[in-house]
């Protein structure tokens, strides 16, 4: 068995490197690299969940870990990379607002901001287990992040990703501060599913941006003007 | 007699579903006499508790349990409603006949089911007695005429004068939704509250938002705007509905207030009655100069909403200052004035709709001579301008009667300082009812008389009886409305107000009699032939005649610095040093005092924070991605700081 004071060090270790992969996928442009990099990111939550897991011996956070390991360690990404193998763009290059060095700024501005917030609003947390609160800080920090990721990321690859790093912000904030119940997880991974499926779907190869959608479906005249005006 | 408005009701709202299925004139038929119906039910219901001297009826239902709906007849509400039921009588005959003659096909159908809505609408906000009752009731009835405005919506100006309507109109529920909300703050129930003092802040609050969306609603200077917009704008039985009802339910509901809700209260009184003044003396002159005939009788309205206002502010300052009994008397004259306005205003409006509907125009300017070939329109036409212009016996002069009253004995009755307030106010209402007989010589003598200035007034026929027989029912109500006033008001319970009418009236035909006797047997048996309006001259054109501007003139010179003339000219010289003028350009135009110093300011703005608001909604996702980041970051800031 492990112990507590070696389980809490681990722990913080997960929490910093969940951390750095947020800022790795604010920065990155290389595409196979962005998924790889959500892949890791949806593993330390994995191994976080069972740390968590071990410490309270609570069977329903390791099978949060094992589907969580399930989609978005493997099933997820894999479904992108096949994707992304029949596209030819392997960079993303297109920003809108920050730059990546802008956007890693305002991130740490951010999990600065975050923390005085809530060490007021979490005075007990913050008082009695501060492991716990750090967890809480930087889940609700890498909710923040991922939709950063998404304002600033143009193509819709990179925005989906966003998405999903969003929800792991919620994950981890959940594991920390409120335990959510497995059915409500498992349906946030069937939907995690369904969204990155729809969206493969839509952009017909995820090559292109949020606003070539309307351009295409006109293509396809399921969105042209004249059944708008009919 | 409250339980004969239910059938009432549902005649009403059957006569608006029967367009749904039939269409063209059958169906103004059918839909008319539903209409027609309700009409009868309700004046039956009216009449009866109108003569019940005490108490009043309630009738309660409650669609859900926190809004109840409660119905109620008193005196007050009757009179009122008495009203209503005569309109609709005139209107039911007078509308098929105008909508078969009307442009457009389906829009007339629309036009012909929305007016027994907006009728049903007007009838239960006069019974209402609970307020959030009373805001629904209120939001039908502006919903519906705007609808009822809008109905030839493919003229540009009568798209510009609905959406101008709607805006005053949405204006003024949301501030009686203030209103209403300061009521229950105050009273802590949706019934109508009783003796709110306006010394406290929410009382003044709730008095103030009352107030104001009333005044928006009926009209008053400077809420006014709407008026000679939409009323031109609107069918003609939809202009006789809107200033002879709509204008009144708003009205009814500020008697209400003044008399139930809130506790008098001179500041009230004199706020009310500087907006009576402002709008009665202002309302007549802008009518005065109003060349559109139905222009001219919109403008004319917001003078008697004027009037009226004055009898209620009249009643609120005597009341507070102890003088019950002269109060009273005002606040009666108010209110006849007011049902007096429904109906002769009515009467005008649907007679100037068969003159437009006869000559295609309604500038004055280029009618004339109709008398002769419309004389029944112009007959009634011509009890109209009677009774608006307050000759005696007509119920116009009974109603002003009282209000004169009013002023005359409370001046001797007050302090020295009232006394100067109240010769301030007898003589700008002197002055109103000076200019509003020019005015109506002007609209009767230009529209109706001398000859005709365009081929279209030559070629002018009468209009069917039924579109006769609408008006007619009118005029006889306002002749003997007038005649029996004061036999009204003692059956009412209010004996002595009023001086005999009848007796007044017999005489006045004695008089006419014998003089006709007299001038008959005294005149000569010659013939003479000669041309109408001859003057002296060998062979006169229309071109010779009196036109509006011209009729006008001096008044406009007299209140030059009210009615602010605009000159704008231009000049092109034939030389370089200016010297000899080749041509030029000169033009003289009214200057729109509060649409250009009070509107349009208010618009300019409103449409600038528009744009920016437009540039915020750009259409691109990662903007509002980006808006919903600081919507969270203010949210975490804000969470943190509240903690």
């Amino acid at each position: 068995m492990i112990e507590p004071g070696m389980v809490s060090t681990l722990l913080r270790i997960c929490l910093i490197l969940v951390l750095i992969s947020a800022a790795c996928l604010l920065t990155t442009r290389n595409l196979s690299s962005l998924v790889r990099t959500y892949a890791l990111q949806s593993l330390i939550l994995v191994a976080i969940a069972i740390l968590i897991g071990v410490i309270e011996n609570n069977s329903i956070l390791l099978l949060i870990a094992g589907i969580t390991l399930v989609s978005k360690v493997i099933g997820i990404p894999w479904f992108i990379r096949i994707i992304q193998q029949r596209i030819k763009i392997q960079q993303d290059l297109k920003f809108s607002y920050l730059q990546p060095g802008g956007a890693l700024m305002v991130s740490m501005l951010l999990i600065l901001l975050v923390y005085l917030c809530f060490s007021r609003v979490l005075k007990d947390l913050f008082t009695e287990n501060s492991l716990f609160f750090m967890g809480s800080v930087i889940g609700v920090s890498l909710m923040m992040m991922g939709l950063i990721a998404i304002f600033t990321r143009q193509l819709a690859i990179t925005k989906v990703i966003g998405y999903l790093s969003m929800e792991n912000g919620v994950l981890l904030f959940g594991l920390f501060v409120t335990e959510l119940p497995f059915i409500t997880e498992f349906v946030i991974m069937v939907d995690l599913i369904i969204l990155v499926l729809l969206t493969t779907i839509l952009t017909v190869g995820m090559d292109s941006s949020i606003d070539a959608y309307t351009n295409r479906l006109k293509e396809f005249h399921l969105w042209s003007e004249e059944e708008v005006q009919a | 007699m409250i339980d004969l408005f239910i059938p009432a009701v549902f005649f009403y709202l059957a006569a608006g579903v029967i367009p749904i299925w039939l269409t063209g004139i059958r169906s103004y038929r059918y839909c008319s006499l539903l209409q027609g119906c309700a009409g009868a039910l309700t004046i039956l219901a009216s009449a009866s508790a109108l003569l019940r001297i005490t108490g009043g009826e309630r009738i309660s239902f409650s669609l859900t349990p926190l809004f109840p709906v409660i119905l109620g007849i008193d005196r007050l509400t009757a009179a009122f409603s008495l009203l209503l039921g005569i309109l609709t009588i005139a209107v039911c005959c007078y509308s098929p006949g105008y909508i078969a003659r009307m442009h457009g096909g389906r829009s007339r159908d629309l036009l012909c089911s929305l007016i027994p809505i907006f009728l049903t609408s007007m009838l239960l906000v006069l019974l209402s007695r609970t307020t959030c009752a009373f805001l629904f009731f209120w939001e039908i009835m502006a919903i519906s005429s705007f609808f009822l405005v809008l109905i030839e919506y493919q003229d540009e100006k009568t798209r510009k004068a609905a959406f101008f309507y709607l805006a005053m109109t949405q204006l003024s529920t949301v501030c009686i939704f203030l209103g209403v909300i300061q009521l229950y703050l105050n009273s802590g129930s949706f019934e109508f509250p009783t003796g709110i003092s306006i010394t406290t802040l929410p009382g003044l609050l709730a008095f103030l938002s009352i107030f104001l969306g009333i005044a928006i609603k009926a009209g008053a200077i400077p809420f006014h705007k709407w008026l000679p917009y939409a009323h031109p704008a609107a069918a003609s039985p939809v202009s006789a509905l809107m200033s002879g009802m709509m204008l009144n339910t708003a009205l009814y509901m500020l008697v209400r207030a003044v008399t139930g809700f809130f506790i008098p209260n001179i500041t009230s009184g004199l706020v009310i009655l500087f907006f009576g003044c402002l709008t009665a003396v202002l309302g007549v002159m802008y009518a005065v100069k109003e060349q559109d005939l139905k222009g001219l009788l919109a403008y004319s309205s917001i003078d008697n909403t004027g009037v009226i206002l004055t009898g209620i502010g009249l009643f609120v300052v005597f009341t507070a200052t102890g003088h019950q009994a002269i109060g009273t008397m005002a606040l009666l004259g108010a209110v006849f004035h007011a049902v007096s306005h429904g109906l002769f205003k009515g009467l005008l409006f649907l007679t100037a709709g068969s003159v437009n509907m006869a000559t295609g125009t309604r500038n004055i300017d280029e009618l004339g001579g109709l008398l002769v070939r419309m004389p029944w329109t112009g007959g009634l036409f011509f009890v109209g301008v009677l009774a608006i212009s307050a000759l005696p016996p007509l119920n116009g002069f009974a109603g002003e009667l009282l209000i004169y009253q009013a002023l005359i004995t409370g001046l001797m009755q007050s302090e020295p300082l009232m006394q100067v307030l109240l010769v301030i106010v007898l003589s700008l209402f002197g002055l109103t009812g000076a200019l509003t007989a020019v005015c109506f010589v002007k609209a009767f003598g230009l529209t109706f008389l001398a000859l005709p200035r365009t081929p279209a007034a030559k070629q002018a026929h009468e209009v069917p009886l039924m579109m006769r027989a609408g008006p007619a029912v009118l005029s006889i109500a306002c002749i003997l409305s007038g005649i029996f006033s004061s036999q009204i008001l003692s059956i009412l319970g209010y004996p002595g107000y009023l001086p005999d009418l009848l007796l007044l009236s017999i005489l006045l035909i004695g008089a006419l009699a014998l003089t006709y006797a007299a001038v008959y047997s005294l005149a000569s048996r010659e013939t003479r032939i000669s041309i109408t309006w001859g003057c002296g001259m060998q062979d006169p054109t229309s071109k010779m005649e009196y036109t509006g501007s011209g009729f006008t003139e001096p008044v406009v010179r007299i209140f030059a610095p009210i009615f602010r003339t605009r000159i704008t000219f231009s000049k092109e010289y034939q030389d370089s040093e200016h010297c000899f003028v080749r041509s030029g350009t000169a033009r003289i135009e009214l200057m729109k005092f509060f649409e250009e110093y009070l509107y349009l300011p208010v618009a300019r703005l409103i449409d600038s924070y528009g744009s920016a608001v437009s540039r915020l909604q750009n259409g691109n996702v990662d903007t509002y991605v980006l808006y919903v980041f600081g919507a969270v970051v203010v949210l975490v800031v804000v969470m943190g700081w509240l903690a």
